[in-house]
């Protein structure tokens, strides 16, 4: 058990089993290469917590959640870009909140994909595509805010191994 | 830094399995192409210098936009571990 003091949500307790690890870390924060995903008890949005970096957490959201169905690319293309395997892929779009009026804002550039058995993966940038680094996630449609069996549930599961 | 002169149809190739190829050159404008292996990622400068920027907004939302129930500790689900 990993304990994380002075995390945005106090002390962590993280079973070791559930760590995602990122060898290149996220882009401009190369040196952040183990997380922990945390998810709230509503709503789709989720954080990937850093365990390198006990104060940084950043907001994600699976991808799962987004209509229409991203990314328009073939699994097979996205999961190669970060060593998964389609089938155990797991795809998170990283999030923020416009500063100026609060909306949710997601880059669809540059999704973390994970794969769920090695628990390992990689934020990538997808090439080929016009999506955009700052997209208002209410023009893709209704966020789903259904929690269901998401791929990033299964990321916390440590039987998904 | 490496600056380099090149033509039409000439290449340049780096390690790992990349190659970038001029394709044609007009008014200010050099079109490339660009091979890679499948899990090499391409991208323009803008789109990943933005990504910095997006990462870096994404770490600084504040925890009250997406309130979190505070708990002194928070255990992570791992099944099958109790």
């Amino acid at each position: 058990m990993i304990r994380m003091k002075n995390t945005r949500f106090g002390t962590l307790a993280i079973d070791e089993a559930t760590v995602i690890t990122l060898p290149k870390g996220l882009i401009g924060f190369s040196d952040q290469t183990r997380f922990a995903l945390v998810e709230r008890e509503q709503g789709p949005i989720a954080f990937l917590q850093s365990l390198v970096t006990p104060t940084l957490a950043f907001t994600v959201l699976d991808a799962s959640h987004l209509r229409p169905a991203y990314p328009a690319l073939p699994a097979e293309e996205v999961a190669e870009l970060a060593g998964a395997t389609p089938a155990n892929m797991a795809i998170l779009v990283v999030v923020a909140a416009s500063p100026s009026d609060r909306s949710l804002r997601a880059n669809l550039a540059a999704p973390v994909i994970i794969d769920c058995l090695s628990r390992s993966g990689a934020q990538v940038l997808l090439a080929g595509t016009d999506y955009g680094t700052s997209v208002a996630i209410g023009s893709l449609g209704p966020v789903d805010s259904v929690r269901e069996r998401t791929p990033s549930s299964v990321l916390l599961r440590s039987d998904a191994r | 830094m490496l600056v380099v002169k090149r033509g039409v149809g000439q290449r340049l190739v780096f390690s790992g399995g990349i190659e970038l190829t001029i394709v044609s050159i007009g008014r200010g404008v050099v079109k490339m192409a660009v091979s890679a292996p499948r899990d090499v990622w391409i991208a323009r400068g803008e789109v990943h210098d933005a990504t910095i920027e997006a990462n870096a907004a994404a770490a600084t939302t504040l925890t009250s936009v997406f309130p979190t129930t505070p708990q002194p500790e928070v255990a992570l689900p791992a099944e099958g571990s109790t």
